[in-house]
């Protein structure tokens, strides 16, 4: 087994590089489950952020208009600064701003016509609703005010009005919230594990394929087909340990979402991939056997992938014809196959036959560039 | 001039890695224009689809719906008038966002939870909340109501200061310009390879033959500087040109922050070459996962990561070339003014400069005791 053990060793050289993708996508993932879809079982209303940007004095009415903005949206405290305001817009972590200009109180009490200074992104769906959700504040004020009432009592109408809602009925489908955690954590686990493994796998099978490496190889005492079959070994425990620790991870994040039907889905989904992974690897160090191409190689296969298939970006916001593209590589029938496994409400055969084709297809694309890998070696042997 | 000359030989005569530096940023480029294709259009406004089913007539909510499903550049709805039964079917089948039912009460039905529900919500409440305002006034003060009438309820509070240039996605190419300067280092990798007596055969000649350590050093500098700027400036035509990314008007300040860039990547790969004593393994991983790192924090993979840094520790953001760089960027395509770029450019020079010199002492300092 000395071979099986220098594996190891050799493996050991790009535990650095295990460690800070695993952090990578263990960030990603927490933040995506933080931030990202939270389904509820009931009704839940969209807030879009509105920042407020007060140049008036601190009056009742602007009081109140504040009120509003924290009870029917995400109210965002900014720093007055157009540095700051800039930012916070281009990065959307506000929706709309509002500025408001000197004397805006009396102004408006005396029916005088005067605008409040908006930042927006033009024609978007959220500044569209901030501002028929502001106006509406300002418009009933308005009626009360050229209706006599005074502008102390007007708050207190104001608040009782807005605050009817009309009934909403929530036709659910079933969804179970950790579940679609998982199916993130999985989604993205595409991106760190084709990263990770060919970069060990095809390292270390590169190092042993050194030519110098490789005659000494030849003329151990160690027959040719150990050699070789000490090398899969390796590779096969390497890879499914890689595979293993992410599976662990997910049971400890996700522990009630894994230990169902879906979740055990999931497990077998990306055993598949990984195992295709493993078998791309391979390919890989028939290919080339530079090892700055190999590092480049998998960050063009593993970001690529990521990006046109719906690991970062969702796939509905993906165009037909980049889906069309994204069907060429097996991330997207991985991808695919997570969203279908956490879509899941029944567990016949007709329900699940979709997501073990999925499976299916990934293992022709691994079958596919195995025969590939001969192919090619057979070709470099002749030579 | 000759030491200069074989530097370069010595670099380019590595082809598979000439070929990878130079097509790996234009294959990362296009996929990220791919995966970006629609989304660019994903903000803006489109009239959402809604049934309705009238089970007691409302004349006033009826009308309401009728002026908000107009068809002008504030249509807010796509209303159509249909069956309960239907309406279930068309929700089912995604066909509509929801459907209002309007009898003694209104009542809307989705399936789903979104801002367009939201929107759909917020028409209807608008409504009930008016009848109520109307209501109250009518209780105290019943002799306006005839002139209120005429009031507009539907005025317009806000005057937008129209920003352009808003597109998101665009940092993610910037991250992308960032990133390839940093993969500059695998020339600078290649370098210290090729000069350094105990990592290859021609660094073992080289050090024998009597040039200065400084002239060895420098020479291999501006080769690999020559083969990234040109990886650089084919990028950015290809972005430029090929997929109509937008950058701001002024490439010339871009040129530069591209050459401080891709210096500063060389200076960092070869500095990993010589201070650490590992295999070359080692190596090229620790510089793929720095890049990719520094990427990752600059908003690589999720945009947001970039303003969440520079909110909350923004020195993380400041020590991080990727970062710099693409902050530059992003300050000449969507600020006004230039500070902002300059303050950045000059942080990048700073790195270059204190990183350079230390590479420079540290080679300096070696000795071999056997070759």
């Amino acid at each position: 087994m000395i071979v099986f053990k220098n594996y190891l060793k050799v493996t050991r050289s790009f535990l650095s590089t295990i460690i800070l993708y695993t952090l990578i996508f263990i960030a990603i993932a927490i933040m995506t489950t933080v931030s990202g879809s939270q389904q509820s079982q009931s009704f839940v209303t969209s807030q879009s952020s509105i920042a407020l940007i007060n140049h008036d004095q601190d009056t009742e009415l602007i009081q109140t208009f504040q009120k509003y903005v924290q009870t029917h949206a995400q109210y965002v405290e900014l720093e007055d600064s157009d540095d700051q305001l800039r930012d916070a817009l281009f990065f959307r972590k506000v929706d709309y701003i509002m500025i408001i200009p000197k004397n805006f109180t009396d102004d408006f009490l005396n029916g005088k016509d005067i605008k409040i200074q908006t930042m927006e992104v033009p024609d978007s769906t959220s500044a569209t609703y901030s501002k028929t959700l502001m106006n509406r504040f300002l418009n009933t004020a308005q009626l009360y005010l050229s209706a006599g009432i005074s502008s102390h009592d007007l708050t207190h109408y104001i608040q009782d009005d807005l605050n009817i809602h009309t009934q909403v009925t929530m036709l659910n489908e079933n969804h179970d919230g950790q579940i679609s955690q998982a199916r993130y954590f999985y989604n993205f686990s595409n991106y760190s594990l084709l990263a990770i493994i060919i970069v060990v796998i095809s390292m270390v099978m590169i190092s042993f394929c050194e030519d110098k490496i490789h005659r000494r190889h030849l003329i151990s005492c160690v027959s040719y087909q150990s050699f070789n079959r000490q090398l899969l070994l390796g590779n096969v425990v390497v890879t499914l340990g890689i595979w293993l620790f992410y599976v662990m991870i997910s049971f400890l994040l996700y522990q009630k979402a894994m230990c169902s039907i879906p979740g055990l889905l999931l497990v077998l989904n990306s055993f598949v991939f990984t195992i295709f992974v493993l078998i791309f690897s391979f390919f890989l160090t028939k290919l080339t056997h530079e090892r700055e191409a190999i590092s480049m190689i998998s960050t063009v296969v593993s970001l690529g992938t990521s990006f046109i298939a719906g690991v970062f970006v969702p796939q509905e916001f993906l165009a037909p014809f980049v889906l069309n593209i994204a069907k060429l590589t097996p991330t997207y029938w991985f991808i695919t196959g997570n969203n279908q496994i956490a879509q899941l409400s029944q567990y016949t055969m007709t329900d699940l036959f979709p997501v073990f084709m999925n499976m299916g297809i990934i293992v022709l694309f691994g079958i596919g560039f195995y025969f590939f890998t001969q192919f090619i070696s057979r070709f470099q042997l002749k030579k | 001039m000759q030491i200069f000359i074989y530097q370069l030989k010595l670099l380019l005569r590595n082809k598979p890695m000439l070929f990878w530096t130079f097509a790996f940023p234009l294959i990362l480029a296009t996929f990220f224009n791919l995966a970006f294709s629609k989304l660019n259009s994903a903000d803006s406004f489109d009239p959402i689809d809604v049934a309705v089913v009238i089970q007691k007539e409302d004349q006033s909510f009826q009308s309401l719906l009728d002026e908000l499903s107009k068809e002008n550049k504030d249509q807010l709805l796509n209303i159509q008038y249909v069956s309960v039964s239907k309406a279930q079917e068309m929700l089912k089948d995604k066909v509509i966002t929801g459907y209002m039912l309007v009898d003694e009460e209104l009542e809307l039905v989705v399936n789903d939870n979104g801002i367009s529900q939201t929107i759909v919500q917020s028409v209807m409440d608008t409504y009930l909340q008016t009848k109520q305002s109307m209501k109250n006034i009518a209780s105290f003060n019943p002799q306006v109501m005839g002139q209120l009438i005429q009031h507009n309820i539907q005025q317009d509070f806000f005057q937008s200061q129209r920003i352009s240039s808003l597109d998101v996605t665009v940092v993610y190419f910037y991250t992308l310009i960032g990133m390839t300067c940093m993969y500059g280092g695998f020339w600078g990798l290649r370098v210290s390879t090729n000069q350094e007596a105990n990592l290859s055969r021609q660094g073992t000649r080289v050090q024998v033959s009597p040039i200065s350590k400084i002239r060895i050093m420098l020479t291999g500098v501006i080769a690999a500087f020559l083969c990234q700027y040109c990886a650089m400036i084919i990028l950015f035509a290809y972005l430029y040109y090929g997929l109509n990314i937008a950058f701001g008007d002024h490439s010339l300040y871009i040129f530069i922050l591209m050459a401080i860039g891709s210096l500063l990547g060389i200076i960092i790969g070869q500095l990993i070459g010589t201070l650490l004593k590992c295999k070359e393994n080692t190596k090229i991983s620790i510089l793929t996962s720095v890049s990719l790192f520094c990427s990752f924090l600059s908003g690589m993979m999720i945009v947001d990561l970039k303003y969440l840094i520079q909110e909350y520790v923004p020195i993380l953001s400041y020590m991080n070339p990727v970062s710099l760089i693409t902050d530059a960027l992003y300050a000449l395509y969507y600020y006004p003014t230039y500070e902002r770029f300059f303050f950045n450019i000059a942080l990048l020079i700073v790195m270059v400069f204190i990183l350079g010199i230390t590479s420079i002492l540290i080679s300096r300092r070696k000795k071999y005791d056997s070759l």
